[in-house]
This record gives C-alpha cells, sequence and structure tokens, in this order.
C-alpha cells in the first residue's frame, strides 16, 4: 500500500506529481469516478444517494487536497473519504427512512445487463448475468462493513493494509469482516457445501 | 494424508489469493480437495468477474455532473478584502445611524408640532431643504431637480429594501441617500423637525456625516456656506 519513497527527493517529486493530479478535478473525475460510485453504490445500496456521496466525495477531496500528504494511493484516499461520507449518511434518519421504503434501490436486473458486449455467446452472456445477480443479491445481505471490505478487497483489489486505512478499522477487524463475508458469499453462490 | 482442507481454509485461499504451504503438500496428494479447490476458486473467480464488470459498465454509464468548482484567482482575492471590508462598515452604518437618529433628543417634538403645519411653511421648509441640498451636493445632479413637499408628518421610516439597495450601491450612495432632502425614502423626509430646529439642520448633517464618515472609507466633501435664514 505505502508508496515507496526512498530518498528525501523522490519523496518531493512525487508529492508534486500527486498535488498536480489532484489540481485538475476533471482529470480527477473522469479517473476514479466510476471506481468510487460503484463502491458507494453497492456500500448503501442506494443510487441516487451514492451519486451525491460520490459528488460530495470529489469536491471534498478537491478542497481538502493540501492535506493529501501522498502517503497512500489517491484511490484509497478518496475512498477513505468516500466512506466517512458513507458512514454519516448512514446516521441520519432520513437515510433509514429511504432505505426502509427501497424507493431508490439498487435494481440488480439493471445492473447485471450492463454486461460488455465481449466474445461470449448469448449462454455465456446469461450465466455472467446470473452470477452478478446472484453476488449483487449476496452483498444486500452482508453487513454495511462487511460489505465494504468486500468491494474494497475483491472489486477495487485493494490489499488488506489499503482496506484498513481506507476504512479505518485495525487490520485484523478486516481480516474478520472479510472472513465472513466470503464465507457468506460462496455459500450464496452455491461453492460451500 | 494429511487432513483434507477445511472450509476456513479455502475461504482463506480465496481471500489471500495463495496456498499455504501444508495445503500446498495436501492437494498434491489428494485429487478430491484439488477439484474442489479448483472449482471454488474459479466459481468465485467469474462470479467476481462478471460482477465487475456489469458494475463497472453501469457505473461508466451514469452521466457525471458538472463540477463547479470555483477556483479563486489572485486578482479575486485581492479586491475581495477591501470589498469585504466596505460591505461591514456599510453594515455597521446602517444599524448604528438609524438608532442614533432614533435616539436623538429632538425626536420628540415632532407629532407635536407636526398639527400645525401648513402649505407655505411646508413649502419654505422645502426651500431650506434645498438650498442645503446644493450646498452639500453641489456636484450631484439630483440637487437641482427640485424639492417637492413632503406629506409625511410622522416618525423618520427607513425601507429595508432601500437601505439593501444602498449596501449594494455602495458605501457612497449611503451618504448621498443622508444628504437627499425629498428622496421618497430619505431620511430627513420629516419636515416639521426641520422647521422647529432649522438652525440644527445643518449641523444635524454635518453630524451624521462626519460619524458616516469615521466608519465609511469613503471621502465626503461639504461645499458652499450656511444656507441663509439660520
Amino acid at each position: 500500500m505505502q508508496i515507496a519513497i526512498d530518498t528525501p527527493m523522490m519523496a518531493q517529486g512525487r508529492q508534486v506529481s500527486i498535488l498536480s493530479e489532484l489540481d485538475d478535478i476533471d482529470s480527477l473525475v473522469s479517473l476514479y469516478r466510476p471506481r468510487v460510485l460503484r463502491y458507494v453504490t453497492f456500500s448503501i445500496g442506494d443510487q441516487d444517494l451514492a451519486e451525491t456521496i460520490t459528488q460530495d466525495c470529489f469536491l471534498k477531496a478537491y478542497n481538502g487536497r493540501a492535506s493529501f500528504r501522498g502517503d497512500c494511493a489517491v484511490s484509497t484516499w478518496l475512498f477513505s473519504i468516500a466512506n466517512n461520507l458513507i458512514r454519516d449518511q448512514l446516521r441520519t434518519k432520513k437515510f433509514q427512512f429511504w432505505r426502509k421504503a427501497k424507493a431508490t434501490a439498487v435494481d440488480v436486473h439493471e445492473m447485471a445487463s450492463f454486461l460488455p458486449s465481449g466474445a461470449s455467446g448469448p449462454e455465456a452472456r446469461l450465466l455472467a448475468q446470473e452470477r452478478t445477480r446472484q453476488v449483487a443479491e449476496a452483498l444486500e445481505e452482508l453487513s454495511v462493513n462487511q460489505r465494504k471490505i468486500f468491494l474494497l478487497r475483491f472489486s477495487e483489489e485493494l490489499d488488506l493494509a489499503e482496506i484498513a486505512e481506507a476504512t479505518g478499522m485495525p487490520i485484523n477487524t478486516v481480516k474478520t469482516h472479510l472472513h465472513r463475508a466470503v464465507t457468506a458469499i460462496r455459500t450464496r453462490l452455491g461453492g460451500k457445501a | 494424508m494429511s487432513e483434507h482442507i477445511t472450509e476456513d481454509q479455502l475461504t482463506e485461499m480465496v481471500i489471500e489469493g495463495q496456498m499455504p504451504a501444508a495445503c500446498r503438500a495436501h492437494l498434491q496428494e489428494c485429487v478430491a480437495c484439488s477439484e474442489r479447490l479448483s472449482g471454488e476458486l474459479e466459481l468465485f473467480g467469474s462470479s467476481m468477474d462478471a460482477f465487475n464488470a456489469s458494475t463497472m459498465a453501469w457505473s461508466r454509464s451514469r452521466p457525471a455532473p458538472v463540477q463547479h468548482v470555483r477556483r479563486a484567482s489572485a486578482s479575486a482575492r485581492l479586491w475581495f478584502a477591501p470589498a469585504a471590508l466596505t460591505f461591514a462598515a456599510a453594515a455597521v452604518a446602517l444599524i448604528t445611524v438609524p438608532v442614533w437618529h432614533t435616539h436623538t433628543p429632538d425626536a420628540a417634538p415632532i407629532a407635536a408640532v407636526a398639527s400645525g403645519d401648513n402649505a407655505a411653511q411646508i413649502a419654505q421648509d422645502n426651500a431650506l431643504m434645498q438650498s442645503v441640498n446644493v450646498a452639500l451636493n453641489a456636484n450631484e445632479s439630483f440637487a437641482a431637480g427640485g424639492v417637492q413637499p413632503c406629506s409625511h408628518f410622522g416618525p423618520p421610516c427607513y425601507s429595508a429594501l432601500y437601505l439593501i439597495r444602498s449596501i449594494l450601491r455602495g458605501a457612497d450612495e449611503i451618504l448621498r441617500s443622508l444628504c437627499r432632502p425629498a428622496g421618497r425614502w430619505s431620511l430627513l423626509r420629516c419636515t416639521p423637525r426641520l422647521r422647529t430646529r432649522r438652525a440644527a439642520v445643518r449641523a444635524d448633517l454635518l453630524r451624521r456625516a462626519s460619524a458616516v464618515r469615521r466608519v465609511l472609507p469613503v471621502r465626503l466633501v461639504l461645499q458652499g456656506p450656511p444656507p441663509a435664514g439660520q
């Protein structure tokens, strides 16, 4: 997770590079928005709210870019900001109301149909859509923390230390949540007896 | 042969993406565990690949809202500080001047003398106010526009809209409104006060203007001699 910085000169160069990257908010959004939006959407299970949180996340990142030390990847930093926003949002009663109402819940079937058209045939596409739907439904049954950590590990491909940093949890807690999440997903997918 | 791989070990392998040395040794011996592991990894991996591909395609398809981020330029910062200071000073003046005006000791006789007004006296008062206005605003165009009789004899009335507009127009406009004799919302529209205390009008104006001048970063120029009749 940690960017290897051997000399102060390299650290300075890296810092300048990251700061200039963060200065261009258009590039920042185009590069990271799909990942952040996907992560937030499946973490909270609400499309509309996810759009809002994602926008707030980039705005917060841009406004606070001077505080970014560069000791982790930009994506990890963005995910940590998103996590803070998600945590704040989960506490609000408004969110709890809409969660019960499920008015803007993620449409799993719609999402599964977004499978990019590759070389696979119709049967393979159907199978892939079915698996997408199974994973999405399995995610809904996880706790928020389990879901966030699972997504960071298997969708965003962060390692355990990065997940610990992005979520602000001890690494052992991350492992515990991840273990339970993978067990639940495996059961749902039918791999576990 | 060592023990078969447990579910927890399988989960660990899925998480870590690699197998422990002990498990590796067992998998070389046990065909069942080897097939089970490969099937498990294939199912989980392909499911996650499909999920990630679909969701990323969906996420990319969502239109990104236009981000309007205000980037403060150096020139903007240069004018912002004086403008903020002027605005704050104008706000202070708007609060202090009316309060001060309300608490002046000559506010009480206004109603008492108001009933004795007639058209001639009002015309005389307005002539006086016009001369004061010319003296205070020799270069102002509105000073030559004539003064209309004021029919309102009640206590001073302050329009919030006018005051807000004064803020927006700048501190200099506030000074003009103090000196304007017959403007619709003028602070000096109450002619009975001027009738009873003609000699104090100019001093009052000067006092107010100098008070505002103390808090506003503008220049006030008073020209001409005191009006005749004092």
